[in-house]
């Protein structure tokens, strides 16, 4: 299955490059672009001087672990967005259906976007930035974590991303509602979740999981606790809330496919 | 042996009624008001291994979306289907690898690639042994001619080129059964005819059962020894051709050549076709008349030289079925 992924990725990837100049002119654009939602940020928490009694360096670490997390997550699933939606429009969505591979890996394989790595390159750059400033303790469990945040993350962003195509099915274009939990949720999280009321907290938590990108992290490395008691060992629970929350976008997508009704002629 | 089992399947479509008038689009997403579209309403037929059927009937008549249940791309409302054993929808997966399906509407390859890179990624997709995918891929190249745009990416393929390249990626993994749905829309008449070869041919020497709609009743008459006709989602005749034109081909048509030029000629129960010289067509309804007494009542009045008497072409008599929809009941 690996293999197969690769193979298909990498076709794609070589239909990609036949437009070279666009793919790096690309790359730098998202990077330049999410590069501004950031000076947009430090403007902000540089005027306040901190947010929630977090400084900027500390909302650097927040901001660099969800960014990392949702670039990679845009670059493996991107297929569910632009080019699923014209699927459903034009009916072609049959095609995935009459090949003997699951219809989710085949629409996660339709699309491959390197240049996504714009905004996790520039995520990387604030959260090493923000690290050297804070000192933080490097500790043998804390650098596993680092992984482990980033990929659970990158399962949450992409179960959202899941979620939207699959809407799909019941309204053939991805509502815009969906955006408020892939951009809004990247951006939200850009600043600690202690600054929310208790129900978006909760929301974003138990819900729709954005938070687990990075705030239980960011508690756990700058050692800091959180005024509503969500212990920072939840850290380590990322990954099982980021499965969870997966599955059930698994399961919601295979209800949606079974809903297909396809377009006329 | 049965390979294909259909049983009272049905498929109707909601559509969702658009609401008019004031916040239209709110109460659009709060009130679902939805109108059934009955696609398919009844069909019931079986498919031997080995045979090629013809699956006709007039636009709208539920062709596309029996096949899209047939190779398990729609769940069907309610109704039966067994193929090789498998019940489409529910095994997805195990009964796509056994068929090969083309669409002649849309391509089912990479658009961006080369056809070459096309083949060689269902290779993997379908886990084709490479002896036999290269076989495979050598057979076709000579039937299908493809060699010269193995090259070409997709999208730059012309429609014939692209629908036998397409034709080519649906049978490299040997389906059992080959669903076409329009294989030959657009094309011309080489093409069509090279295609007919084909289906033809894999029919033939590879086994492989073919059921395929078309509005080219040339496809038919030249392909299928047997057609089942639908209409208004429903099966209306299954069976020979040739037994359909016996049963629905009422109208027969009278050739006289008369001894002297006429400019009209009046009989009963006939309807005079046109009237050339001394020869004269007369359109007659075997339902209602016989030759014999039109050509009595004929020679009664006009001196006949020579006659022949015409069976209708199997595009006249669809033509008319298509037309009078009562005349299927
Ligand atoms: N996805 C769909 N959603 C809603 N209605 C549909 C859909 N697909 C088909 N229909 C309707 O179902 C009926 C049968 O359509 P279908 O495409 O099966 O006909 P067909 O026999 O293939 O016609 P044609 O010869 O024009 O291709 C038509 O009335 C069509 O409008
Ligand atoms: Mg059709």
């Amino acid at each position: 299955m690996l293999s197969l992924y690769l193979r298909l990725i990498g076709a794609r990837i070589r239909s990609q490059m036949q437009y070279k100049l666009s793919f790096w002119l690309e790359l730098v654009g998202f990077a330049l672009s999410s590069g501004l939602e950031f000076v947009a940020l430090a403007i902000l928490v540089g005027t306040f001087h901190s947010v929630g009694g977090w400084s900027l360096a500390e909302v650097g670490v927040l901001y660099g672990l969800s960014s990392i997390s949702f670039g990679l997550a845009e670059m493996v699933s991107r297929g569910f967005d632009a080019p699923f939606e014209l699927m459903m429009q034009r009916g072609s969505f049959d095609g995935v259906l009459t090949r003997p591979l699951g219809s989710f890996f085949q629409i996660m394989t339709s699309e491959f976007q390197l240049r996504r790595l714009g905004r996790s390159t520039q995520g990387a750059l604030v959260f090493l930035y923000a690290c050297r400033h804070l000192a933080i303790h490097w500790t043998l469990a804390r650098l596993i974590l680092m992984p482990l945040t980033l990929l659970s993350g990158m399962v949450v962003y992409m179960a959202l991303i899941v979620i939207g195509a699959t809407i799909c099915f019941w309204t053939i274009k991805t509502p815009e509602v969906i955006n408020i939990f892939t951009f809004g949720g990247d951006t939200l999280v850009s600043y600690p979740l202690s600054i929310y009321n208790g129900l978006i907290r909760n929301i974003f938590l138990w819900v729709v999981p954005v938070g687990f990108v990075n705030y239980p992290a960011a508690l756990l490395l700058l050692q800091r606790s959180d005024p509503y008691g969500l212990p920072a060992t939840a850290a380590w629970a990322a990954p099982l809330v980021a499965t969870v929350f997966f599955a059930a976008a698994g399961l919601f997508w295979r209800v949606g496919v079974s809903k297909y009704t396809s377009t006329g002629s | 042996m049965t390979l294909i089992e259909v049983e009272h399947l049905r498929k109707t479509f909601l559509l969702a009624v658009r609401q008019t008038g004031r916040f239209a689009s709110l109460r659009g997403l709060l009130s679902r008001q939805t109108r059934p579209v009955h696609a398919v309403s009844d069909v019931s037929f079986t498919v031997a291994a080995g045979e090629l059927v013809g699956y006709i009937g007039p636009n709208g008549a539920g062709k596309s979306t029996t096949m899209k249940m047939l190779t398990g791309i729609l769940h069907p409302t309610s109704g039966r289907i067994k193929i090789a054993g498998r019940v489409p929808y529910q095994e997805r997966v195990e009964h796509v690898r056994r068929i090969g399906v083309v669409f002649g509407q849309r391509s089912q390859l990479w658009w961006d690639l080369p056809t070459i890179e096309s083949f060689a990624l269902l290779r993997h997709i379908y886990r084709i042994p490479l002896a036999r995918w290269q076989a495979n891929l050598q057979s076709f190249s000579t039937l299908l001619d493809l060699e010269p745009f193995l090259n070409t990416p997709v999208r730059q393929l012309s429609l014939g080129q692209r629908m036998r390249a397409d034709l080519a990626a649906a049978l490299l993994h040997d389906p059992a059964i080959l669903f076409l749905d329009e294989p030959t829309i657009g094309l011309d008449v080489v093409a069509r005819e090279r295609i007919r070869e084909f289906l033809e041919h894999i029919n033939r020497e590879n086994g492989v059962t073919i059921m395929l709609t078309t509005h080219d009743l040339a496809d038919i008459e030249r392909l299928c020894p047997r057609v089942v006709l639908i209409d208004h989602g429903g099966v209306v005749y299954d069976g020979p051709l040739a037994t359909l034109r016996t049963r629905f081909g009422r109208w027969r048509t009278l050739i006289v050549d008369l001894n002297q030029s006429v400019d009209h000629v009046e009989v009963p129960d006939a309807e005079l076709l046109r009237v050339e010289g001394t020869r004269v067509a007369l359109r007659f309804d075997r339902d209602r008349t016989t030759a014999a007494a039109l050509i009595a009542a004929v020679a009664a009045r006009y001196p006949i030289r020579d006659l022949t008497v015409e069976e209708p072409e199997i595009e006249s008599i669809i033509r008319d079925l298509y037309e009078q929809p009562g005349s299927l009941a």
